[in-house]
């Protein structure tokens, strides 16, 4: 599915991005096969890219452009939820598989990233009306609570208290 | 809906952010190659075409980066 700044413009955000993210889940005992078969298509970056996705879960890949499309290899749940709940988007005429927007801000909130927080505020800002509260509420909240880090749930909320 | 996380989930999600933090360490050493100007602005116009018009009626918002950034490309050709 389709993740990061392209799946927020795909939202009706205007984000400028220099790559194509896309969040993958694969079972661990077929991640090395999925790593052979995409570095199959387009160049890895990484010299060693089985080490590489070991210890970042993501592979860059260059193709036509040249574009940068990171492949994320999803590893915790929420991201194989994610991955599950996608929805098909119309992008440029074609159908593509798209992060909902409550999984978007999910991924997000976590990241200490300025950029990221950005886009959760876009995101509420624009999808205030119809966002899922009752899916995200408590799982922001969760997190917040069970990593120690009330910034999570500060930012979530103050992105919920912008005009 | 606050029921704690497993340890081991909560271990995991640590693991995860650290995980995104070597790539994005790996990512400001390998920053993404530069793009002929033609290119870059046919992109602008690929993003643009996603939006709905209503907001592509919407002025930047001169307080983001990527916006000052365009801009100050921008100006060049004025």
């Amino acid at each position: 599915m389709l993740t990061g700044g392209l799946a927020v413009t795909a939202f009706d955000v205007a984000r400028s991005t220099l790559d194509v993210d896309i969040t993958i889940w694969v079972d661990p005992d077929q991640q090395s096969s999925v790593i052979d078969l995409l570095t199959r298509y387009l160049p890895a970056m990484p010299a060693n890219p089985h080490e590489f996705v070991e210890s970042t879960r993501v592979l860059p890949l260059t193709a036509e452009g040249p574009v940068r499309v990171e492949i994320i290899f999803g590893r915790v749940p929420a991201e194989r939820d994610a991955v599950e709940r996608a929805v098909l988007r119309e992008i440029a005429g074609r159908p593509v598989r798209v992060a909902t927007v409550e999984d978007l801000i999910l991924m997000k909130v976590l990241s200490s990233r300025p950029k990221d927080a950005e886009d959760v505020r876009q995101l509420v800002r624009r999808h205030r009306s119809a966002l899922d509260r009752e899916y995200l509420d408590p799982r922001v909240r969760s997190l917040s609570l069970e990593l120690d880090m009330p910034e999570i749930w500060e930012s979530y909320s103050d992105a919920l208290m912008r005009p | 809906m606050e029921r704690a996380l497993a340890p081991s989930l909560k271990e995991a999600i640590e693991e995860r952010l650290r995980q995104f933090e070597a790539y994005n360490r790996w990512e400001q050493e390998n920053p993404v190659g530069s793009r002929a100007p033609a290119e870059l602005v046919a992109d602008v116009g690929s993003l643009f075409d996603w939006l709905s018009p209503q907001t592509q009626l919407e002025e930047p918002d001169p307080n983001k980066e990527g916006v000052r950034k365009m801009q100050d490309m921008l100006s060049v050709l004025k």
